[in-house]
């Protein structure tokens, strides 16, 4: 696996041809996606992914006039909880014992560790939550581009319609990012030939 | 598809062989993963500092509530973000992608000039909070290659930022420490995490498909 090789031949890409990405490769990229590390492990926020042309459609129209929307294969959505709660805490608490196969009393302490998280306002708690959905947005980019899948990160949409489309309000999430997954329109895409710049590599790291 | 076989084998590792150094070879291409990585409008509004002085590991270490494991490491990484967005700091990234791509030092005046005018009229903390999402996108491509080339890391947030930022002096370079990322080799034998099971929710809980 040459991860570094397949992050240069990603990019932003504008336009997609609508060719839909086989179902093996978006499963994999999702299971990607769920294996990124969070803080503590809580994973508070979900994937929303939509193949609906009807939705794309009314999304395009709502909430984000960009192309690869409606010629993308898939469109994810990223979207982080509002406020975390203790019920939510104690949930994970019996998946970790569950999983692990051990009482959840001996998971007390580490219980204890989400008090000033579920003590928090939900300003707090989204901000914390939208940083671990970056996480696993940004795992999302490179398992894309491992499987050579085209993607569009995207953060410029109104979140407030988005929300609304996606009935996000009521299960406690609201949208963070895109990630249209699908194939690159070569004619068509101004930036597929633009060469990727980046700083200079000394000005990004200082070593101690 | 290798970085699934990656990701888990990797977990967030609580012991270091402090015996055990990385070969530069690897971390920079660690280094090269968090440069590549996408970012808003391409502007890269972090920095990472690459900690291996040992005295200065040690003195970290109290910034994050006694983990030691950050003084063990072989390689301590800093992600920090721009402290906020400025003019300066936004044309001196369109001058270096206009001079890269060869293009008209005006080619992106307007698009600049949008992102001027929102970035610029909006609070400090806003920019801060934005900048930083950004470093985290960075962060996770750090631990993909580092998860890739089977370096260990433990991705950290929960230390005394400011704290950390004095010792840095990162307020003087208009930066603000976010998160943590040490990076070595397990110490296989003293890890209490290192053969509990993986805890993820189950699929259909966390990806919601509408098809």
């Amino acid at each position: 696996m040459n991860l570094i090789k397949q992050l240069n031949w990603r990019y932003a890409t504008k336009r997609m041809n609508g060719t839909k990405v086989p179902q093996e490769k978006v499963d994999r990229i999702l299971e990607a996606i769920r294996l990124a590390p969070t803080s503590f492990g809580l994973q508070a926020f979900k994937v929303i992914v939509i193949e609906n042309e009807a939705l794309r459609e009314q999304i395009f129209n709502g909430a984000c006039q960009q192309p690869q929307i409606k010629e993308a294969s898939h469109v994810l959505v990223f979207a982080a909880n509002k406020k975390v709660s203790q019920v939510q805490v104690d949930e994970y608490m019996q998946l970790i014992a569950s999983t692990r196969s051990i009482s959840v009393d001996n998971l007390s302490g580490f219980r204890a560790a989400f008090d000033g998280i579920v003590a928090g306002t939900s300003e707090q708690n989204y901000a914390w939550c939208a940083r671990q959905a970056y996480i696993a947005f940004g795992v999302g980019i490179t398992a894309a581009a491992l499987e050579e899948v085209d993607a569009t990160p995207m953060e410029g949409f109104s979140v407030d319609a988005l929300d609304k489309l996606l009935k996000l309000e009521e299960q406690n999430l609201s949208a963070v990012t895109i990630l249209t997954l699908g194939y690159r329109d070569e004619a068509n895409d101004q930036l597929v030939n633009a060469k990727k710049v980046r700083k200079n590599k000394e000005s990004l790291s200082e070593f101690k | 598809m290798e970085l699934l076989d990656a990701f888990r084998w990797r977990y967030a590792t609580k012991k270091y062989d402090s015996r055990k150094k990385i070969d530069q070879t690897l971390v920079d291409k660690i280094l090269e993963a968090a440069w590549i990585a996408p970012t808003s409008s391409g502007l890269q509004p972090f920095e990472v500092f690459v900690i291996t002085n040992q005295e200065l590991k040690e003195k970290i270490v109290s910034e994050t509530n006694a983990q030691e494991l950050v003084a063990q490491c072989s390689h301590l990484l800093v992600f920090a973000a721009w402290d906020n967005y400025t003019a300066e700091r936004i044309d001196k990234i369109y001058a270096h992608i206009t001079a890269g791509r060869e293009q008209a030092s005006d080619r992106y005046n307007a698009y600049t000039d949008r992102l001027k005018n929102k970035y610029l009229n909006r609070p400090t903390e806003l920019n801060f909070e934005h900048a930083a999402r950004q470093s985290y996108i960075a962060f996770s491509f750090a631990m993909a290659e580092a998860a890739s080339l089977r370096v260990d890391c433990t991705p950290m947030e929960g230390f005394l930022n400011e704290e950390l930022d004095k010792l840095l002096q990162l307020p003087e370079k208009g930066l603000k420490s976010v998160t943590m990322l040490p990076l070595g080799y397990r110490d296989e034998k003293n890890d209490w995490l290192l053969h509990l099971k993986k805890v993820r929710h189950p699929f259909e809980d966390f990806i919601t498909i509408i098809e």
